[in-house]
């Protein structure tokens, strides 16, 4: 399935590439290389900044007790449903030269490149703190007991939980990075050139030039590479198998601090505040009154699509997922595969999608709510085998061994590994669904005619349409997300971290 | 240890879900009494215009719509990069170039509907490829609590004025109608004279925004003094309760760049015949009476009147172009362009 959906674009964008050989001389512009030198910084930034925030916020999340703890944590994740750029816009009409807090100085550091990253990093952060409280939740009670004996609640974090969740973070690490690397809303937006806009001009200005566009694909490559190197080399080896979610409940760690309640709170505001500002300033009352005539079919689109290709991605991760967890050669080349599916811009992507399945014989596909599914599998899988490969790292493969010495073939052997770390099949299922869901860039290039999802209907509304809508449809779009992953926590019949 | 593998609820939960897709897919059989249409006429715009045709026909429409930032290039590039298997019947542009870029490629099936009588010679082309008809026009959209009375802008050339260094805001000209306006540029004072007037633009610290929406926001916050942007930003800022003023540049020389929006009847159209009856459709007075209500766009054809708020097209210097040399400078200018946004 993973193949079928990502090796086609692949193949069409590869195609792309060597009819257009001539064009190679493009990427001896000093400008083009500097803008990528400038995209790599700025996303590492990013990532720094949403690491150094998160990780500390995902153990307070998971492990400490305090009130409202799992409000907070649901408000603080919130940001993460919506592209980008609605949270951009809500920082802007707060901070922007005659907005509520703004001034000459707020308006120049907001449109800059430090702008860039705190927007990108407050927004990417949370996906950090939900995957670290999920990496440190499966971790075995015994050994944070075990730690405890040697050091106070501080160290065995610092210690046991960090290096036990290392799968997880080095997950979030370059989700973030990634995330942050294809961003190009942002980045036009607080009018910052980045490389994904150089591969985006040959494909939404007037000459289309797909090949170009195929041609500034083959440094992101080595980019892709890269990341797949970091990350294999410095945490892909370092799990420590636990017994994930077999282990009995813990206690928390840290008993209740008002410290946590603020750090937590402070949390939820930076993620809500943009949120709360933009409906503000669209006065939402009266958007909230016309949602249901701009609406249209787009919920449904969205939660339809989005949650076919949660069950393929996640029923691809537990296969691909356990694969690389235990060091299977196809497993790492095929997440290769899907991890350069999921950094390369969108609007590549999708001109491959298109050019691989428009065609008479596949017009059953290409034209109905289906090539959505495609598109958001072939762009989203890595992160959901990621997700459960993690889980998977954290079950010691002695257990597997065990089952194969009393006979179990690999279905049983499988069977078992996701009964054991069914936490992380939720979280999988549940990460594939939001990404689906607040999905924009990708979508918006191959929707099929009247089916578009509720993101790309925000941003097309978004032209003219009344800032009151667009904002209540913002907020409908959160609070579908929600639902959705709520509903998808019921389906699985499990609960999940914090 | 016996171990023993659950029959967890998610199976069932996989097991319903497939079966609703191939339920979905089976319902997504090809409807005979549909038209598909690709626009970049903003949604807000065109989306009642199109259910109106749906109130009235009976024939149902799918549409595609351009998002703000790829305004009019997006739907055309897809029109392009579908075109080996068209899935759209009917493209409706917001500008009269972009259809040159499909009937270049071949990809357009001349129509001249019984519709195009009332319009002028000038906005639709004499074999039917293309049909203009409610017009938007290029406009400097002006802050007033930041531009004095006595300091307000005339021409697009005060976007060079160093009295207002790094004060003003046009949109990226690789994409939407700031494409058009730059390539009417070149195709009216040619490329010495446009090329150095761009270079003042930049050199004056003009603020290159991703879309004329994102000028208009910064007019209307007082981001920048004023900018370049259409007719139909500049209204919703007024609609809006903004402090703004609307500005028809350049009307005692070169005039204001006037953009009819026009469609366009595709090659192998899958629903043929639903296309034509929309083109009618939207070619008629009433949807250029809509458009002008709704949009602030100006009606072309006589008879229909022109909203308080909207400058008719009659009553204004409007700058004399030819929208096929104007898509062909377009063309010869884009490397250009690109270096010049550092793209």
């Amino acid at each position: 399935m993973l193949v079928c959906a990502v090796l086609p674009p692949l193949v069409q964008v590869g195609r792309e590439l060597l009819g257009s050989g001539s064009s190679l001389g493009l990427l001896a512009s000093d400008r083009l290389w500097w803008l990528l030198g400038r995209s790599l910084g700025l996303s590492a930034a990013v990532t720094l900044l949403a690491l150094s925030v998160g990780v500390p916020l995902g153990v307070l999340f998971s492990r400490s007790t305090f009130p409202l703890r799992k409000l907070l944590f649901a408000v603080h994740v919130a940001v993460v449903f919506l592209p980008p750029f609605l949270p951009a816009l809500g920082w802007f009409h707060l901070l922007g030269r005659e907005g509520w807090l703004g001034g000459a100085l707020s308006t120049r550091l907001l449109f800059s490149e430090l702008g860039v990253v705190l927007v990108l990093a407050s927004c990417f952060a949370p996906i950090v703190t939900a995957l670290t409280a999920l990496g440190v939740s499966g971790v075995d009670a015994s050994l944070e007991a075990a730690a405890r004996i040697a050091g106070g609640p501080w160290r065995a974090a610092a210690r046991v939980l960090v290096p036990c969740a290392a799968p997880a973070i080095a997950l979030a690490g370059i989700v973030v990075f990634a995330l942050a690397f294809s961003e190009l809303g942002v980045p036009m937006f607080l009018r910052v050139d980045v490389y994904p806009a150089v591969v985006f001009s040959r494909l939404g200005g007037m000459d289309f030039a797909p090949g170009e566009a195929a041609v500034f694909v083959l440094p992101l490559v080595v980019v892709a590479l890269g990341l797949l190197w970091l990350e294999r080399r410095f945490a892909g080896r370092r799990a420590i198998a636990v017994l994930g979610s077999r282990a009995r409940a813990q206690e928390a760690l840290f008993g209740p601090r008002p410290l946590f309640f603020v750090l937590a709170a402070l949390a939820a505001a930076a993620s809500v505040l943009p949120l709360v500002v933009l409906m503000v300033h669209a006065g939402a009352r009266g958007g909230i009154g016309e949602v249901t005539r701009w609406t249209g079919d787009a919920p449904w689109n969205g939660i339809r699509a989005s949650a076919i290709a949660a069950v393929v991605m996640t029923a691809i991760a537990v296969v691909l997922g356990r694969a690389l967890a235990r060091g299977r050669r196809v497993g790492a080349w095929l997440d290769g595969l899907a991890t350069l599916a999921f950094i390369l811009p969108s609007s590549i992507l999708g001109v491959g999608i298109v050019g691989a399945w428009n065609h008479p014989a596949t017009n059953w596909l290409y034209a109905s709510f289906a090539i959505l599914v495609v598109g958001f599998v072939a762009r989203y899988s890595a992160v959901a085998t990621r997700t459960f490969a993690a889980a998977v790292a954290q079950v010691p493969p002695s257990l597997e061994d065990a089952a194969r010495t009393v006979g179990a073939g690999y279905t049983r052997r499988l069977g078992l590994v996701v009964g054991l770390a069914r936490r992380g099949l939720v979280a999988t299922f549940v990460l594939a669904l939001v990404f689906a869901l607040r999905d924009l860039e990708t979508a918006a290039l191959f929707y099929p005619p009247g089916g578009e999802p509720l993101t790309v209907r925000i941003f097309t509304l978004e032209a003219n349409g009344p800032p009151a809508v667009v904002s209540a449809l913002a907020v409908l779009h959160v609070l579908i997300t929600f639902a959705a992953v709520g509903v998808g926590f019921i389906a699985l019949g499990k609960r999940s971290a914090p | 240890m016996p171990f023993h593998v659950r029959r967890h609820k998610s199976t069932r939960w996989i097991g319903l879900l497939l079966v609703f897709l191939l339920a979905s897919l089976a319902s997504c059989t090809k409807r005979k009494n549909e038209v598909v249409v690709y626009t970049s006429v903003d949604q807000v715009f065109s989306e009642p215009v199109f259910q109106a045709f749906e109130r009235e026909t009976g024939i149902k429409v799918r549409a595609v719509y351009d998002t703000e930032e790829t305004k009019s290039t997006g739907v055309l590039n897809r029109l392009i990069a579908e075109a080996q298997n068209q899935q759209a019947d009917v493209f409706w542009s917001g500008d009269p170039v972009r259809p040159f870029q499909l009937v270049k490629r071949g990809l357009v099936e001349p129509y001249v509907s019984p519709q195009t009588s009332g319009l002028p010679a000038s906005a639709r082309a004499a074999d039917g490829t293309w049909t203009g008809f409610a017009a938007r026009a290029r406009i400097l959209l002006v802050n007033k609590s930041r531009v004095p009375p006595g300091e307000m802008p005339r021409s697009i050339r005060d976007l060079a004025n160093p009295r207002w260094r790094g004060q003003t805001a046009m949109a990226n000209p690789l994409f939407g109608t700031t494409t058009m306006h730059v390539g009417a540029l070149f195709s009216v004072w040619g490329e010495a004279r446009t090329r150095a007037f761009l270079g003042e633009l930049m050199t004056n610290g003009v603020r290159i925004a991703s879309s004329n929406g994102e000028v208009k926001r910064l007019v209307v916050s007082g981001e920048v003094a004023f900018g370049l942007t259409d007719t139909d930003d500049g209204n919703e800022a007024l609609r809006e309760g903004a402090n703004v003023e609307v500005v028809y540049p350049d009307q005692d020389e070169l005039g204001t760049l006037v953009m009819p929006t026009s469609v366009v009847l595709l090659r192998r159209a899958p629903h043929a015949d639903a296309g034509r009856r929309l083109i009618d459709y939207l070619l008629s007075a009433e949807v250029e009476r809509r458009m002008a209500e709704s949009a602030a766009h100006m009606p072309l054809r006589e008879g229909v009147a022109t909203p308080a708020n909207v400058r008719s097209a009659a009553g204004m210097r409007v700058m004399q172009v030819d929208y096929n040399r104007v898509s062909e400078q377009i063309d010869a200018q884009q490397g250009w362009l690109r270096q010049w946004v550092g793209l």
